[in-house]
């Protein structure tokens, strides 16, 4: 049984001069136990927004639509109330940067053992035990637990908040570029470490990223997200071998091959903006290969092969350009 | 949170923007501007001479003395009106004491740097952390009480934050480009400090100055009440000390003293409002609060395939 | 090491500017025309033995910069000279003083400091709710009130219900039971102490709602969110923790304003501290008094910022590494 499932999400805000933007447009997928899924795209398509949806993590100025399930629990409909009481417990994230994503006040130790306080998962002194067991499991030294977040490098750091975000064994871990700001040896460190964690504890991965090879290497499964909305879903190999949406061959012949901290660039023009609606598809500027029918029809996602999905009118072969 | 940089905005682009963007700003100039038309027309507004009597001692407010009178029989509000003129000059006076003195120092300090800066800092230092009041009272005990002594302690003690601000200002501009080309050019320093640094640095200090006129005030107003200034002038500061020695508290006049405070903190917001609103136009906080009072809304889908929810 | 010379520095400068305060004091008082310390015929009551003394104790006769040594030996022993108006050491006298005064300004700063915190955190949770525009409203206009008004409307509200004025009613012989006499000085303790109270808390207020404000913005509080907290935990926790480095800065900076209010604050309720020693003495002319008092307030504020120094750098977990 699926272990995520996420139907027709939106998510719009409200901006101050009254207007509403809509950054995450019916973005549906799903989750298997121990499956590691990447979501790409590049700054601005949504998919930050959408995994801080998953946890209910949004500003008031935001509404919110669709249906987020955990194990087969409706999790987002009751609102902040009701998924407060799923985060960290079902679903739990790692942040970007996680220079600021700790309490500089407050010891490591404290801080992985404050939310299974907080949840009436363990009291003070087992809390601290299995706080200093998280430690280990992702490579630290127990005796850790009592020191602040400014005395770990960032490779540390970002184990410290895997180990955090492990406290109550969530089903999925939310990882918003987990790896972004640190170098190649300690993100390889970091990704084995994840591997390794979702193969033994049956914990399905949802990693948001820009790093294309990334994805290949690393995941399962990835989708890649353009203006608010899913363009292609599939088995992450063929995402780079077989692109059945002009967006993804353009995305990943524009990366070279071995590991590297580029951006993602180079395919002329812009994101389009997401206060107004677009007729069509969204991507019609951009693309290299449009037909008359984009302009008029949103082109929706659509079976492209097993397990497989493009939403494009090209679909049927694979596109070259 | 980003800072604008200075170079981006000129002087009076900043005004017009502070008074579009910030009600607060408005509602402060309003109240100042009207005070200080009230302290300019007040010896032809005031009803009665505030030098001889025209009522009974601590008469209560009615129709012809809407503040009532004080202990020497005279009317309230005059006393309020010709209080707040003397009271403003001296606000304004020892603020532009201060903002000479603090001004200057900034200038030497930032833009010579080296030990000049360092001794400049240190006495600015030690001034911060001494007690204003404490040492006001004893400088003008040893002076004698006079309004001159009081502009001039005043000024000599509230001119630390503007050097500073100034002293920040000058040191980021000291190195932009068009201040070197025009040293390059042989202006003299005098020059370059004029022309190019003081308008810069403009807005931030009209905000600071702002601010400390209302600290003058308040220090007016305790030194007054501490009997350090000359008795037989009026400003808002005496009339609070001559009800408090003269027992308008056991006589049970309350328009003696409740009145005096409120002008004193409609200044003082007055103050406050636009000088904060400045300060906040030239560094806008950009940080979101990741918590808050409302929630996010959750909104109903209908028709949208079989799971509409 | 980095936190050492921190103390260090702090160290100095404290007793740089206490030396140069003790040396403004005797410029003041004996180097400008008009010698008030020392300046005999000024001194009222002066009977030719107190003359002989006051020459010995001041070496009146000796050139001013030796009259500087005896004075700084003098200060070393402790000795701040002869009260003009009571004829008595004038350490003697303000040390009772010292107590009285610490005893309102403590109990008042303590208030504001509770009061300040719980209206600022209220106001930024809240942030541009009517709770926050009320508490900062508030705040504000109660802060912008002179204190020796605050304190007169006090006394025209609650006279006759409260002590006006004094420390204690009690007469001193019989000594009168321990709880008596505790309940007669608390009872004349609340309004001077509520003056100092609301004379103050305004201030501490806008500081901690502005920096909770910038707290409430850090990652580390979506963090706190995101693992599930009650929003009271994520405030006080984690939230409240942070901002309040800040405000240890904001208190010292303070201090001076807080003294300056006391010093009106006791002038008003005839409250027995250093003060209104200060402030008698003026009007009898009493200089030594006054010169006492200025060096005791002046210097026990400039000790009270080194403390802030040291509890920022204990609170401070970057700095004390």
């Amino acid at each position: 049984m699926n272990v995520l499932e996420c139907r027709d999400l939106h998510v719009w805000f409200d901006l101050p001069d009254g207007g509403q933007v809509h950054p995450v447009n019916g973005v549906s997928f799903s989750l298997a136990p121990s499956e590691r899924y990447g979501l790409v795209g590049e700054s601005g398509c949504g998919k930050s927004t959408t995994i801080l949806a998953l946890l209910g993590l949004l500003p008031p100025t935001a509404t919110v639509a669709g249906s987020v399930s955990i194990a087969g629990t409706e999790i987002l409909a009751g609102g902040e109330e009701t998924v407060r009481g799923h985060r960290w417990r079902d679903i739990a994230m790692v942040f970007q940067g996680a220079m600021n994503a700790l309490n500089p006040v407050k010891t490591v130790g404290w801080q992985i053992a404050e939310p299974m306080r907080a949840h009436g998962i363990a009291r003070r002194a087992k809390a601290r035990e299995r706080a200093r067991e998280l430690l280990e499991l992702v490579g630290i030294p127990a005796a850790a637990a009592d020191r602040y977040p400014h005395e770990f490098s960032g490779g540390m750091r970002q184990r410290l908040s895997i180990a955090m975000a492990l406290a109550c064994e969530p089903k999925v871990l939310l990882a918003d570029e987990p790896t972004t700001a640190l170098d190649v040896m300690v993100q390889a460190q970091i990704l084995e470490l994840l591997t390794r964690l979702t193969d033994e504890l049956g914990m399905a991965l949802v990693l948001v990223t820009h790093d294309l090879p990334l994805v290949s290497q690393f995941c399962h499964r990835a989708a890649v997200m353009y203006a608010g909305k899913m363009v292609e879903e599939g088995p992450a190999d063929q995402l780079s071998w077989e692109s059945r949406h002009p967006y993804t061959r353009l995305l990943f012949s524009a990366t070279p091959d071995l590991y590297g901290d580029e951006p993602v660039v180079s395919i002329p023009g812009a994101p389009p903006r997401l206060d107004t609606a677009i007729v069509g598809c969204p991507f019609r500027p951009r693309c290299d290969v449009p037909m008359d029918r984009c302009a008029a029809e949103l082109p929706l996602l659509t079976t492209a092969g097993p397990g497989h999905r493009a939403a494009c009118f090209r679909t049927e072969s694979v596109v070259t350009a | 949170m980003t800072t604008v940089a200075p170079a981006e905005l000129r002087s009076t682009g900043i005004f017009r923007k502070v008074l579009r963007e910030h009600k607060t700003a408005v509602a402060g100039l309003v109240i100042l501007g009207l005070f200080v038309v009230l302290a300019v027309v007040s010896p032809y507004l005031a009803p009665y001479s505030i030098t001889e009597r025209s009522c009974a001692v601590f008469e209560p407010p009615s129709a012809q003395h809407w503040l009532g009178c004080d202990d020497g029989g005279v009317d309230m509000l005059s006393l309020l009106m010709r209080g707040g003129q003397t009271s403003l000059v001296v606000g304004f006076a020892a603020t532009l004491v201060a903002m000479l003195l603090g001004g200057t120092v900034g200038i030497l300090s930032g833009y010579f740097g080296g030990w000049v800066d360092a001794v400049l800092m240190r006495i600015t230092d030690v001034l911060l952390v001494l007690p204003d009041l404490v040492l006001a009272m004893v400088i003008a005990a040893v002076w004698g009480p006079s309004l001159f002594h009081v502009i001039l302690v005043i000024g000599l003690l509230e001119w630390t934050t503007t050097a500073r601000i100034v002293r920040a200002e000058v040191m980021s501009l000291r190195e932009r480009a068009y201040v070197k080309r025009a040293r390059g050019l042989g202006a003299s320093n005098t020059r370059v400090i004029v022309r190019h640094i003081l308008p810069q640095a403009g807005p931030l200090l009209i905000a600071n100055t702002v601010l400390t006129v209302s600290v003058a005030i308040y220090l007016e107003t305790a030194l007054a009440f501490l009997g350090l200034e000359d008795p037989s002038v009026t400003t808002w500061g005496t009339i609070l000390e001559h009800a408090f020695a003269r027992t308008a508290i056991s006589s049970g006049a309350w328009w003696a003293i409740v009145p005096d405070g409120f002008v004193i903190a409609a200044v003082s917001i007055g103050c406050f409002l636009l000088g904060r609103a400045i300060e906040d136009a030239l560094n806008p906080r950009l940080k979101v609060s990741h918590l808050s009072g409302r929630r996010w809304r959750v909104r109903v889908l209908a028709g949208r395939g079989a799971d509409a929810r | 090491m980095r936190s050492l010379d921190y103390l260090l520095r702090r160290g100095v400068f404290t007793v740089v500017t206490i030396f140069l305060t003790v040396t403004a004091n005797f410029f003041l008082f004996r180097v400008l025309p008009g010698d008030a310390v020392t300046n005999l015929s000024r001194v009222p009551h002066a009977t030719p033995e107190l003359q002989h003394a006051l020459m010995v104790r001041f070496g009146l006769d000796k050139s001013k910069w030796d009259q500087y040594l005896i004075y700084l030996k003098n200060l070393l022993h402790g000795d701040l000279g002869v009260s003009f108006t009571y004829q008595q050491p004038v350490t003697h006298l303000l040390v009772e003083d010292l107590k009285n005064t610490v005893l309102l300004a403590g109990v008042g700063t303590l208030g504001a400091i509770v009061l300040g915190i719980l209206s600022g955190v209220i106001a930024a949770w809240r942030r541009n709710s009517a709770l926050d525009h009320l508490n900062t409203g508030l705040a504000t206009l109660v802060y912008s009130f002179p204190s020796q008004w605050l304190g007169l409307v006090l006394l025209i509200l609650f006279a006759g219900i409260l002590p006006a004025g004094g420390m204690s009613d009690l007469f001193l012989f019989d000594s009168p039971p321990f709880w008596q006499n505790i309940g007669d000085v608390a009872s004349h303790m609340v309004l001077p102490t509520i003056t100092l109270i609301l004379t103050a808390y305004g201030g501490y207020t806008l500081v901690v709602r502005s920096s909770m404000l910038e707290t409430l913005g850090e990652d580390y509080v979506l963090t706190a969110r995101a693992k599930g907290l009650s929003d009271r935990r994520v405030v006080w926790q984690h939230a409240v923790r942070n901002a309040m480095l800040p405000m240890v800065t904001m208190v010292a900076l303070d201090l001076g304003y807080v003294v300056g209010g006391a010093v009106l604050i006791e002038v008003i309720f005839s409250w027995p501290g250093i003060g209104m020693a200060t402030y008698t003495a003026l009007s009898q002319r009493d200089y030594p008094m006054v010169q006492g008092g200025f060096l005791l307030l002046t210097v026990s504020v400039i000790l009270l910022n080194f403390l802030a120094d040291l509890v920022y750098f204990r609170l401070d977990r970057r700095v004390s590494a």
